[in-house]
């Protein structure tokens, strides 16, 4: 079997069993929307924050819940030792990264999507003639995101009690950089001013993309190299 | 010499290697250490008998054997392979029956014998057939289309016992196989490790039972504190274990 095809059967399962279990979805879905409608409650009606304070909270919502789905579905893995059958079998381990990266990016990437529809909904903002740009925004950085979140679930799962709170904490300081980016960018696709301006201004799609793009890049190689030595016990 | 009768003398210097060779093996967690130099041999053919008291190391020995665990120190070979150099041949040939089934909760069966053989390489195609006599053997074929969270333990194990034997491995490697089986299952399993010995296949076995380890063992180490106390042809390792045994273990059920 081509590595190609491995791979995407290996996507295939991960999805199959989400399917199945439908739990990774709707709970990070409902812990962004808690966190939204809270965030809503406490800005109140003034417009002018509402603009500048909601992408932040969009972005809180959106990583937490990330950190809620990587855990759940790292969990999921290690019932029953399905992960150390991944890791015992003839199989290169970083596919196995590979597709739980894709796999992971596909959950979130949905969850995202309707996180943003309720977002515009709450927050009374349309993004929907940037939308291509939203999702070029949302793509770039969840890859990145998933990236070094699969490789910090599967070291943290492994601890007592699921380590979910080892996670975040390991995983949004990693994401930092990152996270300026997309604050900046998010000046530019929601219009705002975050910070009072003081994250260094508005940045242009064509360099979130450039410089996102290369963080993925650096994520994923370095996960790659990784996985196979977190797994090894 | 060309590279073809290079790869030609390697693939028979392998097969003439025992299913598995240990020396000086050595593991630490943390200040413990867990193995202190075993040194052991499985030769090919028949079914290896692993015994002594909880916490000797014995299924640390069988994870190192199937590359799951690293080691310390030491050396240790898989049908004449290095474990570390060559984790994924060695991976390809053996198969592992542990305490965990390995088995993902949310597919069913048929599913997860898919999984698994993707995870291998290995068309379902090609070991559909296999797969269903051995499903058969073990009394699930009716239960392949359901979920595996729905089944019990026994039939845990029994799915994983059939998940280990679909890609024919050279090595199957088994940890308390038969705790969790009903008495028609272990007797099953007692004729399923003959049947693989028969055809010159190895098993390598930890058990505390010892009613089926006198009856399997064509060779047999007591592993006590990490080490290698005794081993020996057929049952001879297992001598004057049985109080011991009992007074852990608890009768049979």
């Amino acid at each position: 079997m081509s590595s190609l095809r491995l791979f995407l059967c290996l996507v295939r399962w991960d999805v199959l069993r989400e399917i199945r279990r439908k739990d990774i979805l709707a709970n990070m879905t409902l812990f962004a929307l808690l966190v939204l409608f809270v965030a809503v409650i406490g800005v109140g009606p003034d417009a002018a924050a509402r603009r500048d304070v909601g992408p932040v909270m969009f972005w809180v919502a959106v990583v937490f819940a990330g950190t809620v789905g990587l855990s759940q579905a790292f969990a999921a893995e290690r019932e029953g030792g399905a992960l150390a059958g991944v890791v015992t079998s003839p199989l290169d381990v970083g596919l196995f990264y590979l597709a739980k990266v894709s796999a992971a990016w596909l959950y979130v990437m949905l969850m995202e999507i309707l996180v943003l529809g309720l977002y515009s909904v709450l927050f009374s903002f349309s993004p929907w003639d940037r939308l291509g740009a939203f999702l070029g925004v949302l793509a770039v950085f969840t890859l990145g995101y998933m990236a070094a979140g699969v490789v910090l679930a599967a070291m943290t799962t492994a601890l007592r009690g699921g380590g979910e709170i080892l996670l975040r904490i390991l995983l949004v300081p990693l994401m930092l950089p990152f996270l300026w980016l997309v604050l900046r960018v998010s000046e530019t696709l929601f219009g705002a001013v975050i910070a009072g301006g003081a994250l260094g201004g508005p940045l242009r799609l064509p360099h979130f993309f450039l410089a996102g793009l290369a963080f993925d890049t650096m994520y994923l190689a370095t996960g790659y190299l990784l996985f196979p030595k977190v797994l090894e016990e | 010499m060309s590279a073809g009768s290079a790869a030609a003398e390697a693939a028979r210097g392998a097969g003439a290697a025992p299913a598995a060779r240990l020396r000086g093996v050595r593991k630490r967690f943390g200040y413990r250490d867990v193995l202190r130099g075993v040194d052991l041999d499985v030769p090919r053919g028949g079914c290896f008998v692993l015994t002594g008291p909880n916490g000797a190391g014995k299924s640390t020995i069988l994870r190192i054997i199937a590359t799951q665990w690293a080691f310390t120190h030491g050396t240790v070979e898989v049908c004449g392979l290095d474990v570390r150099r060559r984790p994924i041949e060695v991976r390809s040939r053996i198969g592992l029956v542990f305490h965990e089934p390995f088995l993902r909760r949310e597919l069913s069966l048929e599913e997860n014998l898919r999984y698994s053989c993707d995870l291998r390489g290995l068309s379902w195609r090609s070991v559909r057939g296999r797969a269903e006599e051995l499903l058969d053997t073990f009394g699930l074929l009716h239960r392949s289309r359901d979920p595996v969270r729905t089944f019990s333990q026994g039939m845990l194990k029994r799915a994983s016992l059939a998940r280990s034997l679909i890609p024919e491995p050279e090595l199957w490697i088994l940890d308390e196989p038969f705790s969790g089986l009903d008495p028609q299952g272990q007797e099953l399993l007692e004729r399923t490790v003959q049947d693989l010995a028969s055809r010159g296949g190895t098993a390598l076995l930890v058990t505390h039972r010892l009613e089926h380890a006198r009856r399997l063992a064509t060779r047999s180490a007591r592993i006590e504190d990490g080490r290698v106390a005794r081993q020996g042809p057929g049952a001879s390792a297992l001598a004057g274990a049985e109080p011991e045994v009992l007074a852990a273990e608890g009768p049979p059920p």
